[in-house]
Parts: C-alpha cells; structure tokens; sequence
C-alpha cells in the first residue's frame, strides 16, 4: 500500500530506497502505524537475502501533506522478478535455485515469527551484478 | 492482504489463522512462475480466487511441450543473480 521513491541520502551520498503512505484513505493515525510497525518488524531481521532497512522517520507536515511515516531502505537495482520474467519460463535449474535462495530466506523470517503473507514475484527484488547481498 | 494468483486455499477463503504454510504455498507459486512463465491461475480477482480453492493446477509436466513451442529451446535466462526479499 506504500509508494516506492529512488532517493540519494544525502549524508552518505548512497542510493537508498524510501518507501512512505501516501495521503488519501491511507495517510489515517492507523495505518500509519501499521507502516511504522512494518518498518520494525524487517528492521529486526538480518539476513542476505531480505531487504535491510536503514532507518525510519516522519517527514515534517506542511500545508499540502501532513506528517507521514517513511522509511528508507537499501537500494536493488535489478528490478523485481516479475519485470524480469516478463512472462517467459527459465530452465529448471535456474528456477530451483531461486526458490532454494527464497525458501532459505523465508525460514529464516520465520524463524523469528514473521509470516511475509505476500510473497509474490513482484516483491522479489533483484540485482544486477549479484552484488554484496548475495554473498 | 495477499495477491489472490499467490494465496493460499486458506488465505483464499478469507481464514485468520494464516501461518508459515501460507508463505509456502506462495515459494510453489513463484517457482511454478518462474519455470512457466506464468502463475498457476490466471483471470479476474473473484474466478482466481475460487480457483485457488477448487482446482488443481495443470501439472507443469504437461505445459513443457507448450513451453518449448512458445519459446523454442533455448529458454531466457534471468539477467539478475542477486535476490532479495522484500516485505
């Protein structure tokens, strides 16, 4: 239900990823803490192969938005695995290895009582040069 | 919450008891996607949703042949090797 933004932290001069609810029905006290309770649920998981967050805030309330729950995370920049698929199968081969990386993270989430409940190859993010995440 | 084309039955049919089995079923989705091309079942919200309850997906076993005539032998492959989960 959030938005996605490619940002550059500015301290850091990195590439992060800042997710936020945008105003409408979502921007209500509830979901607001939803999304922050969100932030904390995968900001206590390390792990390779699970998106690490970087850090949660509100943005500052102005006269067109009010103060909104935002966090930024680390930056993939292959895209998801449903863009890469785009529809066409791979070899078995190919395919188990992902699913073996994927289950291997799931356990690992639920091994600390987190259930994902929307695993989807839209939320497979991958990236280009099988970088230091998958090492 | 959910994608109907990744729930579970149970999920599917609206339970509030949804555990780790959920997520399971959702890793046999993705693989079956990413050896076809597509997820098991396709349509309008409502028709994916009772066919996650009632059928049984087409083996992939059977789509191989399919498979090869759409997309001849020599299969794409993935451009990324890097994977990561993202809640």
């Amino acid at each position: 239900m959030g938005v996605v933004y490619r940002a550059r932290q500015l301290g850091l001069k990195r590439i992060v990823a800042l997710k936020m609810v945008l105003g409408g029905p979502f921007a209500n006290p509830t979901s607001q803490a939803r999304f922050r309770s969100e932030a904390e649920v995968i900001a206590r998981m390390q792990h390779p192969n699970i998106v690490q967050v970087f850090a949660v805030g509100t943005t500052r309330a102005d006269s067109v938005l009010p103060s909104v729950v935002l966090f930024s995370l680390e930056y993939m920049d292959g895209g998801s695995l449903e863009e890469s698929l785009c529809g066409k199968p791979q070899p078995a081969r190919d395919a188990a290895r992902l699913v073996e990386t994927l289950a291997r993270a799931v356990q690992y989430a639920h091994e600390q009582g987190i259930i994902h409940r929307d695993l989807k190859s839209a939320n497979i993010l991958l990236t280009l040069d099988g970088g230091p995440q998958d090492q | 919450m959910g994608t109907p084309e990744y729930m579970a039955p149970e999920q599917a049919m609206g339970g509030s008891t949804i555990g780790p089995p959920a997520d399971i079923y959702a890793l046999g989705v993705i693989l079956y996607e990413t050896r076809h091309g597509r997820t098991p079942f396709q349509g309008a919200t409502l028709d994916v949703l009772a066919q996650v309850q009632d059928r049984e997906p087409v083996p992939l076993s059977l789509l191989q042949i399919e498979d090869a005539a759409r997309f001849g032998d020599d299969l794409p492959q993935m451009p990324s090797q890097g994977t990561t989960l993202a809640l």
